[in-house]
């Protein structure tokens, strides 16, 4: 097809003419042939069963997908993707449907998200209201073990906190404790001992004051009595 | 009067040394006891003598032997009493107990000790009771003497009830008439 400069003869020169032009007029030939019977033959083939009966599983296993990878710029790809509209077109549930949550939780570090998760924020973020309107109280006190709980309160310190002196007051027990102990002398005997007392501290305190004193300060008490703590009419016990 | 009674404080004191008003107050009961009862016996003694005996004896014409008796008398009115309860009947009345001084029960002896060396209080214009004020211990001559000491010892947990239960609703002590105690800080 070239015709460049040469030094063979006449004969040869006229051959390579001929091929030449038979080779175009082939080359034209093809292309007209390509040209009208490529669309048809396209039109003709049946690309689903083409690709059906392609093996894509073993087209798949040949492909070093961490070589593509590895030539993708991922970030980039994400930073394309509209991921709200992404999410707005998944059926979350249906593809909550579908996963093994155990396995996924077996694979899952659950102490290393802890340690990335803001507690507060999370908290701050919860509704308790709301969580426990959604709460049967009832099935939990059923599962709770009372006598457990009981064990663990210290019924003496809940005693502390309430006042006898209140409760007697309000309630006939009372009346029930002056009836049935005591008396007009019983009475005179109260009230004449804690005088008594509130004078003995009164004379206390005038003589703290006049011996440079802290006047405020209590009467002590023999060691074995005060350090019981245990007032009461048997105050002596050996 | 009624200004310085508080149940409250009086429970938190049992056991503390007793002041001078109310062992004052005890002993003054004591003493008029003692002395009405003396007297009563001396009484009936007379009264014996001349009765069944037919002897005409007047106590008051024989003081030696009164004043043994009354000796004996006081002796046995006071160190009985503490031996068996650490308790006369004036401490009794005032809520008092006698007591050894690191707080154990009186023993027959201390008591018998206490009460005999009780006069030596009396000399030097009752030097030995004025201990009671200025000793931190509150102990007399007598208590220093014995090893002894004076505690306020009564149901003060009772007494209180029965102060709270006359009481009209919402006129106990101070504190307000809420069932629950607020939380102690």
């Amino acid at each position: 097809m070239d015709d460049g400069p040469g030094e063979a003869g006449p004969s040869r020169r006229s051959r390579r003419g001929l091929i030449g032009s038979v080779l175009d007029g082939a080359g034209g030939i093809v292309r007209s042939v390509a040209s009208d019977v490529a669309p048809s033959v396209v039109d003709a083939v049946d690309v689903n069963e083409v690709v059906g009966r392609v093996d894509i599983e073993s087209v798949v296993d040949r492909i070093d997908l961490d070589e593509v990878l590895s030539r993708v710029d991922v970030q980039a790809l994400i930073d394309r993707i509209d991921l709200d509209e992404l999410l707005a077109r998944v059926d979350l549930n249906q593809v909550l449907e579908r996963v093994d949550v155990d396995v996924l939780i077996a694979r899952v570090d659950v102490n290393r998200v802890l340690e990335r998760v803001d507690v507060d924020v999370l908290i701050a973020r919860v509704d308790v209201n709301q969580v426990l309107e959604r709460v049967d109280v009832d099935a939990v006190v059923r599962r709770v073990d009372l006598d457990e709980l009981m064990r663990g309160v210290d019924v003496d310190q809940v005693l502390q906190r309430v006042n006898v002196d209140a409760l007697i007051a309000r309630t006939e027990l009372g009346s029930v404790v002056a009836r049935s102990t005591a008396g007009v002398i019983g009475g005179a005997l109260d009230l004449l001992r804690s005088v008594g007392v509130g004078l003995d501290l009164f004379v206390q305190r005038w003589v703290n004051r006049l011996l440079r004193r802290d006047p405020s300060a209590p009467p002590g008490g023999p060691r074995l009595l005060v350090a019981s703590a245990s007032p009461a009419s048997e105050a002596v016990t050996p | 009067m009624t200004q310085f009674a508080a149940p409250g404080r009086d429970l938190e004191l049992q056991g503390h040394y007793a002041g001078a008003v109310t062992r004052l107050v005890a002993y003054v009961i004591d003493s008029v006891t003692l002395s009405f009862l003396f007297a009563v016996g001396a009484t009936v003694f007379e009264f014996l003598l001349a009765d069944v005996l037919g002897i005409d004896f007047d106590v008051a014409d024989h003081p030696v032997a009164a004043t043994v008796a009354l000796a004996v008398w006081s002796f046995l009115y006071f160190a009985v009493p503490l031996a068996a309860s650490g308790r006369t009947f004036g401490s009794a009345v005032l809520g008092l107990r006698v007591v050894r001084s690191d707080g154990s029960e009186l023993d027959p002896g201390h008591a018998a000790i206490r009460v005999l060396v009780f006069p030596l209080s009396f000399l030097f214009f009752g030097l030995g009771f004025l201990l009671i004020l200025v000793n931190r211990e509150h102990r007399a001559l007598q208590d220093l003497i014995a090893d002894t000491a004076v505690v306020y010892a009564w149901d003060a947990r009772a007494a209180r009830l029965r102060i709270l239960a006359r009481a009209p609703v919402g006129g106990g002590e101070p504190g307000g008439t809420s069932a629950v105690r607020s939380a102690p800080s």
